[in-house]
């Protein structure tokens, strides 16, 4: 970010190529924060087809990126905790339009289901934190939160994490 | 091993996986999902993509080539943009209580038993997370605060937790509702004095004759003595009577003397109670059979017989409702009493947007292209000409700026797009002659250099 005094026009970058260099971390998000690889990819969709229609202004901001994934992260918790993506996730099996069984195994080992069983904000910050490797400031922008406040998220989150995962022994 | 390092190899797992996938076709490519408004946005992109002026390091891996070729930008290659703002007051704030039973929050409607733990009732509320809510009582399993809350109302009736809850606010003091006798006060106003017929037998009598009149409109009790406790620890019953009746105000009259010795105001009423009573059992049977639409958490219902109204209490009335009741009750005395009240962020009054106009707008916020004060001169709905008024103008307008400069009608049009899309905060404000005066937009509240925001002046239209 440039604060000087020369005028910054900022940069509509185009809405294809962003959507490249974000979808895959994007369902990334989805499918960790909802459990389900199907569900991930319409919420992803859906993320972006929004964007998109704002893509002018949108396409403007410091860190469209941040937008989308705001987005994404909200709607996957709240449709995760209405059971809404186990329930299409199992509407699904058979035809999920991912054809990749190691990413939908890798979603569901038990470190993952711990996280969705956290408070929303903890397993968002989370999830952004160690999947996206998203730095803390972004992640109080995602979130709509301050930075301290991220990290309050983040250690009670682990600190849950940690007593979960110790009850179950194993590593995965 | 710690969670942390459970973490990272998880992480690392999943995004492996993550490398292999294929990326489907971007949305951009005509999708039928891609809404009618987007067109707009989409063509403008177009425009702009290829334009000469993109100035800035934004890291852009795979560009695509969207048109591909220089572009000589003029307004008449802008797209046009719909003038017709929708209204998107889509929000509900004000003070509610939430309570979760172990089924998940709902919004109570309608009132809290006041049992420990509390129990209601109401629709569910997604979103809310409890460690926001560090106010909130515990017991049995059972949690629970009073929240001052902004929701979001989906299409599919859900309701969800917006932004992030905040400790309840003073509540709005009941209305203070005047019992004072509608009658001109005798010499001395309204006083007691002992006489005959002047027991509470004589005055259930009155009552009783009273409430059976069909052209009964209201009974009340005006209490002389101020101290509820005190007119019941000293068995003292001193009040008015106050009856009020549609028609043959002065036979009643003569009818209740007859019955009670104390003081008396028999008047006319605005309504009948009785057809005000039918119609409360009416909507309330239909509210409570969701037959009224947008109605959302219908808790209560009574009949207000002094301003003879039926009243209707529900978490949230929309606008739907109001239509509904317009259409349905044209001519029916009721009153919604909405315990959310609508966030009207968008556009609240229609602006019929001049073929041709000029005008001046500062641009200050945000990291965007439109910095600086512009007089700008529309010619046919689009932008034709503009002169910077500030040296960031000027610069602006020289690296070939001028396709950003928005109408207002594109101004207003971002406005209900942005709202549309969920940005936190959108304000429109108007001149007293309906022209906007000042368009502002927040995507993310705790995001600095996302705004965007217009102050426009010297508006005229040619």
């Amino acid at each position: 970010m440039t604060h000087d005094d020369t005028p910054v026009v900022a940069v509509l970058e185009p809405f294809d190529a962003f959507f490249r260099r974000e979808y895959r971390q994007v369902v990334g998000l989805a499918a960790v924060l909802s459990g389900s690889l199907g569900t991930a990819e319409d919420l992803a969709q859906e993320a972006f087809v929004a964007t998109l229609r704002q893509w002018d202004r949108v396409g403007r901001m410091d860190n469209p990126g941040a937008w989308v994934r705001r987005i994404v992260a909200n709607r996957s918790v709240s449709l995760f905790r209405r059971g809404v993506s186990e329930v299409k996730a199992l509407a699904r099996l058979g035809d999920d339009h991912v054809d990749q069984p190691g990413l939908a195994a890798e979603i569901s080992v038990d470190v993952w289901r711990e996280v969705r069983k956290l408070p929303k904000r903890q397993a968002q910050a989370i999830v952004l934190t160690y999947l996206l490797d998203t730095p803390r400031k972004e992640v109080a922008e995602i979130l709509g939160c301050s930075e301290e406040t991220v990290k309050t998220h983040l250690e009670r989150g682990r600190a849950r994490l940690g007593d979960a995962l110790a009850d179950d022994g194993g590593e995965r | 091993v710690s969670a942390d390092d459970r973490l990272k190899k998880g992480a690392a797992r999943v995004n492996a996986e993550l490398d292999k996938m294929a990326v489907p076709a971007s949305p951009n490519r005509g999708g039928s999902r891609v809404l009618a408004f987007a067109l707009g946005a989409v063509a403008t992109l177009a425009v702009i993509a290829g334009a000469v002026f993109l100035i800035g390091n934004r890291d852009n891996p795979d560009p695509i080539a969207a048109g591909g070729t220089t572009t000589t930008v003029s307004p008449d290659e802008t797209s046009p943009t719909e003038t017709t703002v929708v209204d998107v007051s889509v929000n509900y704030r004000g003070n509610a209580t939430v309570l979760d039973d172990g089924n998940g929050p709902v919004l109570c409607a309608g009132g809290v038993m006041e049992s420990y733990p509390p129990q209601c009732s109401g629709p569910a509320l997604a979103g809310l997370d409890w460690a926001d809510v560090p106010w909130a009582d515990s017991a049995s399993g059972v949690t629970w605060a009073d929240i001052y809350l902004e929701v979001s109302l989906g299409e599919d009736g859900t309701l969800t937790l917006w932004g992030e809850p905040s400790r309840p606010g003073d509540l709005a003091p009941d209305e203070d509702v005047d019992f004072t006798p509608p009658c001109p006060a005798p010499a001395g106003g309204w006083v007691w004095t002992d006489g005959p017929k002047t027991s509470q037998a004589d005055f259930d009598g009155a009552m009783q004759y009273a409430q059976s009149q069909p052209d009964l409109s209201a009974t009340w009790v005006f209490n002389l003595i101020d101290d509820p406790y005190e007119a019941d620890q000293s068995g003292r019953f001193e009040v008015v009577l106050v009856a009020l009746f549609t028609g043959n105000v002065a036979e009643h009259q003569a009818a209740i003397e007859e019955l009670w010795g104390g003081p008396l105001c028999v008047a006319e009423g605005v309504s009948n109670s009785a057809d005000l009573l039918a119609l409360q059992d009416e909507l309330t049977d239909r509210a409570a059979n969701g037959e009224i639409p947008g109605l959302i958490g219908f808790g209560y219902s009574y009949p207000d017989e002094m301003t003879g109204t039926v009243v209707l209490g529900t978490l949230i009335a929309t606008d739907e409702a109001y239509q509904w009741l317009e259409a349905n009750y044209p001519e029916a005395p009721v009153r919604l009493d909405s315990q959310l009240q609508p966030v009207v962020v968008a556009v609240p009054q229609a602006w019929e947007e001049p073929a041709n106009y000029s005008f001046v707008v500062e641009s200050t916020c945000g990291e965007r292209a439109l910095i600086g004060v512009f007089e700008v001169v529309v010619v046919e709905h689009k932008v034709s000409s503009a002169t910077g008024r500030d040296s960031q103008a000027e610069a602006m307008l020289e690296s070939g700026g001028l396709v950003f400069i928005p109408t207002i009608a594109e101004m207003l049009a971002e406005a209900a797009a942005a709202e549309e899309a969920g940005a936190d905060e959108v304000t429109v404000t108007y001149a007293d002659d309906g022209t906007p005066q000042l368009i502002s937009i927040d995507y993310l509240v705790n995001a600095i250099d996302d705004e965007a925001c217009y102050l426009i002046s010297e508006f005229e239209a040619s």
